[in-house]
């Protein structure tokens, strides 16, 4: 008799795979090493800057050899279409990057002590080493992290606020309207920024990041990353929302639109843009009219970092 | 934490802990380096205590570990080309203490699963092989994954939904 889906699962996924004495071996050895020398320089920190270093840590975007990614090249990006149908995509599933929302919205908690115990745990599981320095008054940046990783120093930069990291790297995004309106970082503000060499004057990857929030019921994350790994293969699910569309900017760029219902009754809203090499995600948490939402929108330039729209 | 009582750990809960790194790296050297880095991870902290199931502790360092490593991986885009366990070694070992339950999962069946959970995108693998693998419940995946228990049981849907459709030939 045949067994359920259930049964069949239990019983065939089971672990079997031993580890070798020798891996064993070289554990142990190693974690004696390990009592001499630590991982990681412990250092006493003030809440403040353990959330930033976290951040840091975090959002390392680390660094090949590959090509350079200068502001020029970002302009020249096409967007790419990402919707598509979880049924007819699963037949044809490989190593495809799908995007899921992970946070549900069951809760929309914006207490700052919640990011604080996620940072520390990180910290505690990161294989980060390297130094962390806080910036100087002529810095645009308030705190940098370096690591050495494959002979390459790879750097991470943190920026008190999201536009200052864009005005540094000549990035045409426009946050002025949000950060005037929702004027209050939310989570660990940072945007990173890494080099193939500390002497690089363009990043050859980047990680933006950022959120603000209006009182305690209005959000505004910001996400922007760019790469050299395409996004042509990428995917949003149409069935992972309540629903999905596409709204086109007063400069003419095309975002596509999904929503979640929280069980508080709040609406998530993402809004997507998604070229060649880059990934563009604003995410709004809480009450917002679809009015409001399309100020947020049209305020963002976005034209500046695709070739879609009006230039 | 002193080299007995790692030792200890490793002997307690090493299969465990090396087997689900080896299916959810599905490459026999990451998954010996992510094993490796596990227990070190441990070995680190400075004031261990016993708390709690240790098993579950090691594989939230598993986990964090690898959605670390995963943004290195995939930025570094690594040039030698990785080979799927499934391919290296056949998924032929069966272990000698297999019980009576799994004998009547036959290598066929066996294999059709693994092949049909490599196939899950790597969110929804994970939270399969948590559940069925690992024995954890939704919540301590939710835990474990920092997500909400609504998004977990979401991907567990997801999960059975296409598995279902891959094994129906071996399941009613």
């Amino acid at each position: 008799m045949k067994p359920t889906l259930d049964d069949l699962l239990h019983n065939s996924l089971i672990a079997t795979d031993i580890p070798s004495e020798e891996l064993n071996e070289r554990i142990l050895n190693q974690s004696t090493q390990k009592e001499v020398v630590p991982m990681r320089k412990k250092e006493t920190k003030k809440p403040w800057k353990m959330a930033q270093t976290a951040a840091a840590v975090a959002l390392l975007v680390l660094v090949t050899g590959c090509g350079v990614y200068a502001a020029e090249r970002i302009l020249a990006q096409k967007q790419i279409a990402i919707i598509d149908n979880e049924t007819e995509f699963m037949e044809n599933v490989t190593e495809t990057t799908i995007h899921y929302e992970e946070f549900s919205g069951e809760n929309l908690d914006f207490a700052d002590s919640k990011v604080t115990d996620r940072t520390e745990e990180f910290i505690q599981t990161s294989d980060f080493v390297g130094t962390v320095t806080e910036g100087t008054k002529d810095d645009l940046w308030s705190l940098k992290a370096e690591e050495k990783i494959d002979g390459k120093i790879e750097v991470g930069y943190v920026y008190p606020k999201l536009s200052d990291a864009f005005k540094d790297q000549n990035i045409g995004i426009d946050l002025s309207y949000i950060e005037a309106n929702y004027p209050t970082l939310w989570s660990e503000k940072a945007c990173q920024l890494c080099y193939d060499s500390r002497d690089a004057d363009t990043f050859s990857r980047g990680a933006f990041f950022a959120s603000y929030r209006k009182g305690d019921s209005q959000a505004v994350s910001i996400q922007y990353e760019v790469s050299d790994i395409t996004n042509e293969d990428d995917y949003i699910f149409k069935e992972a929302y309540d629903s999905t569309g596409t709204y086109t900017t007063a400069d003419g760029v095309t975002l596509t639109i999904t929503s979640q219902t929280a069980d508080s009754g709040y609406t998530i809203t993402y809004a997507h843009m998604i070229t060649e090499y880059s990934d563009f995600v604003l995410t709004l948490r809480g009450d917002f009219s679809e009015e409001e939402s399309h100020v947020i929108y049209d305020s963002l330039n976005l034209s500046s970092i695709c070739e879609t729209g009006k230039q | 934490m002193n080299k007995q009582l790692l030792e200890h750990y490793i002997e307690a809960y090493g299969t465990d802990i090396y087997s689900f790194c080896i299916r959810l790296t599905q490459n026999r050297e990451q998954a010996e380096e992510l094993y490796q880095d596990t227990f070190l991870a441990m070995c680190e902290k400075e004031d261990w205590k016993e708390e709690g199931n240790v098993k579950s502790y090691l594989l939230g360092i598993t986990i964090k570990l690898w959605q670390n490593r995963k943004r290195k991986f995939a930025w570094r885009k690594r040039i030698a080309a990785e080979i799927p366990i499934s391919k290296e070694q056949g998924l032929e070992a069966f272990s000698a203490d297999e019980n009576l339950e799994q004998h009547m999962v036959s290598k066929e069946e066996q294999e059709a699963v693994w092949k049909a959970v490599y196939k899950l995108p790597e969110q929804l693998r994970i939270v399969i092989l948590l559940y069925y693998m690992e024995d954890f419940k939704v919540a301590e995946i939710a835990e474990k994954l920092s997500l909400s228990i609504s998004n977990v049981k979401s991907k567990l849907m997801r999960a059975r939904r296409y598995l279902k459709q891959e094994l129906e030939d071996f399941i009613i």
